[in-house]
């Protein structure tokens, strides 16, 4: 059967208009009127023949049930009997429905987010990974020495890509920072450099103007034309006369020639460039004609990465230059590139940090379902309870046990259905939140397209079923097992009697709710603990009265040796403002996201080579001016700081600043004043020690002081810089930043500012405190749900556990109970649920705290404060959730208590 | 009632039953039935409940082909025919069972 017809005859099924069940029951009508004609031929009265045909056939409804039954996929029609019989139902009930999506739809909707997250950043397809050809990425490293991968000349590319033949597309890029003058602000952004194949390599087709030439292309070309990104774009007004503009990047006036397609962020996901140029432009932008190159290449479709990876291991001396030694040839090998980060060494993937914080995400949404589905299951059992006549009814009339199991949990698959559809627009709806918490720290790099694709439909789907089985299965187990007699004769009342036990199923689900939303509750506090931990943390000096100004040399047009003397200008300048206590050089600082990081040794002799150097810690390298450590607020604890021409001097070699920790792990119980040390990436030279400072931390979450290395700032010119700017007591903020930021000027230099920001937004501002920021929310959004849902849960079955108990509370207070007594025992009840509940929570929750420890800050993974915290907040709701239905017993007259029934 | 001894059915048969039967003329449901009733001489008695599934089914696998008719008291009825289809499967299912039917005789022979 061809496929359409097929599909359109199940959908009609489905719907109940089947033409064959119409053909059907023309065709048994036939037949009976048959069998009569027949019986009275052989003489029989019409009444006898009748009754006779009817003896002989049987039911016409068994006869067209037992047709069906025998059709291929007959299941269908079950199913679809079922669903909507349980629609029918579920639209009788509107209360019970509604509660019930409602609250799958929190649970489904916290996975289908964390999910489209996760999906986002590790599961979505490289871009153009629908064409033909497995993209890879190239590298090239020398096989004899350990940590040797390198970039690409110009040259190497342009010889694999005419005698490899191994590629269909071949691109090379370099990202790189630029910075863009707009309308008289500077600001800093993502570029790349790249050969005009990029965008055909990688399988992305401009939506506006065209990709780079081959002209444009040859190093040293200085095509100053470039192409956007669509958020770029859209940034510039998103019209299309963006064609034929002029951007001034680093000084120099681009033209804009084409525009990226949405989502595309090169051969990474979400964070690309901002701004793409042509490597003929490098010149401009970096100051090298043929800056280091990274290939990446779409292979012909008939190779595999194992067959490109043979054919390169064997191609490789044909392709590479011969070393200059005598030394081995290099070697060419392929890989997967990760789509997260793109380096010249294959193993360097990125994500492997996600591994943990990203389980942990899903745990915590998988515990809010399972919290949403337990709820539902004690919704269905409470349900089920008035439903004990109509299942009972259904049993006696000949439907099997499977079959009452089957349309419940056929239910509860409605259910969680209509929740999860909720439940994807609540993920969606948060991806946005998400999306938008991000895009100030990366603003036009940001490519994202946050719809659902067919990862997350099927994720949400395998979702919803977990929640129909966990929510139905328990359910449609005890309702459909029933003693058929007692129930058809029964009156309200009858039955529940199981229920009333204190450890009855529904209790035992509470229970569960309760442990649970503990653990989650607790895990949630460690978070926010460690979020405002790291909202408040110092590295190691006050962050008050300090402000920090970003500087940018390269959009005024300064090179090393302009550039270094405007910036003694500008400080000169800041430091005679009035409101400025002190101000000092620093290309790094304490909680950024950028920091190097060298090796640093004892003794003066210089390594035979660069990559066979002597064991030692690997320490953080500051480059600083003088007066660096005054502005900070920290004294020196031995020696002296930097002198303004050690910091100035682009020869000042041979001095070195180190910290405490660096200067315990190198000199363990000596004087390391005077001292001789060498630091990798230093030529060779050995620096004397001049001075021993505070030990400071480096990162959110490094937990104690790491080692520092600090170098003058003279040798280590940089063309993006900050300063430090200490406030005079009583000086005016508002003022004060307003005269920072006009400081380049009236300095009479055409240094950018490119921000300014106190140490506290800096800090606010880093992408691990955005990370450890929407962890404490997310975690914290969680622990509420579960916490309102399982509060919500034990509500219901309290309030009906007392509407059950109505009489028995109206004959107690008869008796001479006081409304204490009563509300006392039913809290009774309910502590012994909670302390049920908080034990096992307890044990939850430590494990939880074990599990997340990696990802705290600051913050001990057993906290006894959070856990008590959450204890407490978590007995509070529960005993009021068991209060309120218990008082309202209470006020019932014993009158109306014993007529009830 | 009077009636000739019944048989059950083997499972199986049936289908061979129908496809025979529909081999030498197309026949409505009844038909089919009182047919095989006939053709063994009331040894098998088809009841609806067997008789339109197996139909149903065989339709489906392509053996048989179904249109609507007139019955010779005026009623409406679907007529089924052998297919080509059909006719093939008759002639495989009828060297089968003649094979097992062999093979029974042989075996309840052997000891006499």
């Amino acid at each position: 059967m061809p496929m359409l017809p097929r599909v359109r005859g199940v959908l009609r099924r489905l719907a109940g208009r089947d033409p064959a069940r119409r053909d059907l029951d023309a065709e048994i009508t036939g037949f009976f009127d048959m069998l009569v004609d027949e019986k009275i031929a052989a003489g029989m009265s019409p009444a006898e023949a009748r009754r006779q045909a009817r003896l002989e056939m049987g039911g016409a409804d068994q006869v067209k049930e037992s047709v069906r039954a025998a059709r291929p996929a007959a299941w269908l029609d079950t199913i679809a009997r079922d669903v909507r019989y349980s629609l029918r139902l579920l639209a009788k009930t509107p209360a019970f429905s509604l509660t019930a999506v409602v609250v799958l739809a929190l649970g489904i909707g916290a996975n289908s987010a964390v999910f489209s997250l996760i999906n986002l950043l590790l599961f979505q397809p490289a871009p153009g990974a629908d064409q033909p050809g497995t993209v890879v990425s190239l590298h090239v490293h020398d096989p004899a020495r350990a940590d040797s991968y390198r970039s690409f000349t110009y040259a190497e590319y342009e010889t694999i890509r005419d005698q490899s033949g191994l590629f269909r597309q071949l691109m090379a890029h370099q990202p790189t920072e630029v910075s863009v003058t707009d309308e008289g602000e500077t600001r800093r952004a993502e570029a790349a450099l790249a050969t005009r194949t990029y965008f055909d390599a990688l399988g992305a087709r401009l939506v506006g103007g065209r990709t780079f030439t081959i002209d444009e292309e040859r190093p040293g070309s200085g095509a100053a034309v470039l192409v956007l990104s669509y958020t770029a774009w859209q940034r510039m007004g998103g019209g299309s006369d963006v064609l034929g503009r002029t951007l001034v990047v680093n000084s120099h006036r681009f033209t804009v020639i084409g525009i990226a397609p949405k989502g595309f962020a090169g051969p990474v996901r979400i964070v690309g460039p901002g701004f793409w140029m042509p490597l003929g432009a490098a010149g401009l932008i970096t100051g090298r004609a043929d800056p280091g190159l990274m290939i990446v290449g779409r292979l012909r479709p008939e190779l595999t990465l194992d067959s490109a990876n043979a054919a390169l291991g064997t191609l490789s001396p044909n392709l590479l230059p011969a070393h200059p030694a005598g030394e081995g040839p290099d070697r060419l090998s392929a890989a997967r590139p990760s789509g997260l980060t793109q380096g010249m060494d294959p193993s360097d993937r990125g994500g492997n940090g996600l591994a943990v914080p990203f389980a942990a995400l899903m745990g915590a949404a998988m515990v809010v379902l399972v919290v949403a589905s337990l709820n539902v299951a004690n919704m269905q059992l409470a349900r089920g309870a008035s439903r004990r006549k109509e299942i009972a009814m259904r049993l006696a009339l000949g439907a099997g046990r499977i079959g009452i199991i089957r349309q419940l949990l056929i239910e509860g698959l409605m259910l969680a259905l209509v929740g999860g559809a909720a439940g994807l627009l609540l993920g969606v709806w948060t991806m946005h939140l998400v999306v938008a918490s991000l895009a100030p720290m990366v603003d036009e790099t940001l490519s994202v397209v946050v719809a659902p694709d067919w990862r997350v439909w099927l994720a949400s789907l395998l979702f919803c079923s977990l929640a129909a089985i966990i929510s139905g299965l328990g359910p449609a187990w005890k309702i459909s097992r029933l003693d058929l007699l007692p129930e058809m004769r029964s009156q309200e009342g009858t039955g529940a009697g199981r229920d009333l036990h204190r450890f009855g199923t529904r209790n035992l689900l509470v229970a569960g709710q309760i442990a649970l939303s503990l653990a989650l509750l607790a895990a949630s506090g460690l978070f926010v603990r460690a979020s405002v931990v790291a909202g408040g943390a110092e590295p190691g000096y006050r962050f008050d009265r300090q402000s920090l100004i970003r500087i940018e040399a390269k959009s005024g047009g300064y090179d090393a040796v302009s550039g270094r003397d405007a910036y003694a200008q500008l400080l000169e300048h800041v430091r005679s403002m009035p409101g400025v206590d002190s101000a000092a050089v620093a290309s790094t600082v304490a909680f950024a996201n950028e920091a190097s990081n060298r090796r640093v040794w004892r003794g003066n002799a210089a390594p035979p080579s660069e990559s066979k150097t002597p064991p030692g810690p690997v320490a953080w390298s500051y480059d600083i001016g003088g007066a660096y450590f005054r502005t900070l607020g920290l004294p020196m604890l031995r020696g002296r700081e930097f002198t303004e021409a050690e910091a100035r001097d682009p020869n000042a070699t041979g001095v070195a600043i180190i910290d405490e920790p660096l200067a315990a792990a190198l000199f363990p119980g000596e004087d390391p004043l005077g001292q001789l040390i060498q630091a990798a990436g230093l030529a060779g030279k050995a620096l004397r020690v001049i001075g021993v400072a505070t030990g400071l931390r480096n990162r959110l979450t490094d937990p104690r002081p790491v080692p520092h290395l600090y170098l003058p700032l003279g040798p280590h010119y940089q063309a993006v810089s900050h300063i430090h700017v200490r406030a005079a007591r009583g000086a005016e903020p508002d003022a004060l930043r307003r005269r920072l930021r006009d400081a380049p000027r009236s300095a009479n230099t055409r240094l950018a500012v490119l921000w300014i920001r106190t140490l506290d937004d800096a800090r606010d501002a880093s992408p691990v405190a955005w990370v450890i920021r929407s962890a404490g929310q997310t975690f914290g959004a969680f622990g509420a749900i579960a916490l309102l849902m399982a509060t919500v849960g034990l509500y219901g079955v309290k309030a009906y556990l007392v509407a059950r108990r109505t009489r028995e509370i109206g004959i107690r207070m008869a008796l001479g109970a006081q409304a204490a007594d009563v509300i006392r025992m039913v809290v009774r009840d309910g502590a012994v649920l909670l302390a049920a509940g908080v034990v096992a929570g307890f044990i939850l929750a430590i494990s939880a705290g074990k599990a997340v420890s990696s990802l705290l800050v600051g913050v001990a993974p057993f906290d006894p404060l959070v856990l008590a915290l959450a204890t407490a907040v978590l007995g509070a709701a529960v005993l009021a959730a068991c209060y309120i239905p218990a008082r309202r017993a209470t006020r019932v007259s014993p009158v109306t208590a014993l007529r009830v029934e | 009632m009077a009636s000739t001894e019944r048989t059950d059915l083997l499972l199986g048969t049936l289908d061979l039953l129908v496809l025979k039967v529909l081999d030498l003329e197309p026949l409505h449901g009844l038909g089919v039935g009182r047919r095989i009733e006939q053709v063994t001489r009331g040894a098998f008695q088809v009841k609806a409940g067997s008789l339109f599934p197996a139909l149903y089914r065989m339709e489906h696998a392509g053996w048989l082909a179904s249109s609507w008719g007139v019955s010779e008291t005026n009623r409406r009825a679907r007529y089924y025919r052998l297919t080509a289809a059909g006719r093939r499967r008759l002639a495989a299912e009828t060297a089968q069972w003649e094979r097992v039917a062999g093979a029974m005789r042989l075996a309840l022979q052997a000891g006499d």
